[in-house]
């Protein structure tokens, strides 16, 4: 398991021309770093949109923070599975997901052994995923800019669904630990519930991630505001081409 | 001709630009910034590196056109209409210049202001990072 300590927050009401998507991890990096004591030296940010398409840019968050020279540093980048694709890999740590909109940062330690942390926000409890071949969805060619599609919904939907169900059906059945609420990642609200009906989850306990990398963790932290103790969020993200996550979130304080 | 300021040299300030780092006097405490090599009170050169809080307030302010702009931000004059630098006083004593950022017009002296990282210009191809300071109360 995975203990999630807290979370940073930064929306812009509007693009700037002097703020991307490293300048929105920053503040929401410093958002949740204060509040916790643990030292961090493992780091990834998850966006789609970095200034540079080639270069290790974690090195900027890392200095503007003060983060030590040892830390480790992971790149997401390749789809709006960011964020999940970079928590599940970091372990513990801190990922900041950031786009042109804003940013969300989660602080993760230990969840279980001697290093658990102490007090955590909630703990991962559980998480699968799933990928398969999909070519033809929300790609850039090498050296191209725009974003590219085949533009045939039948298709991105059965793209979605392959991947999406799949991850969601690999975590662990437990009718009586069912969440109480689902942030998913999905082209539209009625493919979200068609994922989300698979773990119980209502249709009016659904709610539609925000486009970009930055949405399910911006989802996943306005979820868990409203859950008691003891609830569970399901957490699904998808990246066209595709792969899936699915989270099962426990909240614990 | 703006300030040509070098990759390598860029780099070396980083500390000050992304963290506002400063430095405290080993001998009489003082504490400075930009960072000098001897301190500005008492010429010791034992200094000791101090990240400063970002809070300050805005003692003075003006607003630049682009016709006033450097060229390093002439693009930024141009496409905002303007941007305003103001003097902002730390809370730790520094005074620092440095643009200000979300404001449309003239902050009154005395607006709290707060740190922060954003980009300022592009120059050999390097986006070049740095400070400036937002309000830290929602705008009239």
């Amino acid at each position: 398991m995975t203990a999630i300590l807290g979370f940073g927050i930064y929306t812009s009401a509007r693009p700037v021309s002097d703020e991307d998507a490293l300048t929105a991890a920053i503040v929401a990096a410093r958002a949740v770093l204060p509040a916790h004591a643990e030292p961090v030296n493992r780091l990834a940010i998850a966006s789609t949109n970095l200034p540079y398409t080639r270069r290790v840019q974690a090195g900027l968050v890392a200095a503007a923070l003060g983060l030590p020279l040892g830390t480790f540093c992971l790149e997401c980048t390749t789809s709006e599975r960011a964020a999940t694709e970079a928590m599940l890999a970091l372990g513990s740590g801190l990922v900041v997901a950031a786009d042109e909109r804003g940013a969300a940062a989660v602080l993760l330690g230990p969840g279980h052994g001697d290093q658990v942390s102490p007090a955590p926000l909630a703990m991962i409890v559980a998480h699968s995923s799933a990928v398969a071949e999909w070519p033809g969805l929300d790609f850039i060619e090498r050296g191209a800019v725009d974003v590219r599609d085949i533009r045939t919904p039948d298709y991105a939907q059965s793209a979605y669904l392959d991947v999406a169900l799949a991850a969601v059906q690999g975590l662990p059945s437990d009718p009586a630990a069912a969440p109480a609420i689902a942030v998913v990642a999905a082209p539209n609200a009625r493919l979200a519930q068609t994922v989300a009906a698979v773990r119980g989850v209502g249709a009016r306990q659904v709610h539609l991630a925000s486009s970009g990398a930055a949405g399910p963790l911006l989802g996943l932290a306005t979820a868990l505001d409203g859950l008691r103790p003891g609830e569970r969020a399901l957490l699904v993200a998808y990246g066209a081409g595709s792969a899936a996550d699915a989270l099962l979130v426990r909240k614990e304080r | 001709m703006g300030a040509q300021i070098t990759v390598p040299m860029y780099r070396r300030t980083l500390p000050q630009r992304l963290r506002l780092e400063g430095r405290r006097c080993a001998d009489c405490g003082h504490l400075h910034f930009p960072p000098l090599a001897a301190c500005p009170a008492c010429r010791s050169s034992r200094l000791e590196p101090q990240a400063l809080s970002g809070r300050g307030t805005v003692e003075a302010a003006t607003w630049i056109t682009a016709a006033g702009a450097p060229p390093e931000f002439a693009d930024q004059a141009r496409a905002e209409g303007g941007y305003c630098v103001a003097i902002v006083r730390l809370e730790e004593g520094p005074g620092i210049t440095a643009q200000l950022a979300g404001f449309t017009q003239l902050p009154r002296a005395g607006t709290p202001v707060q740190a922060v990282t954003r980009r300022l210009y592009t120059q050999e191809g390097v986006i070049r990072y740095g400070f400036k300071f937002e309000g830290r109360e929602p705008m009239p």
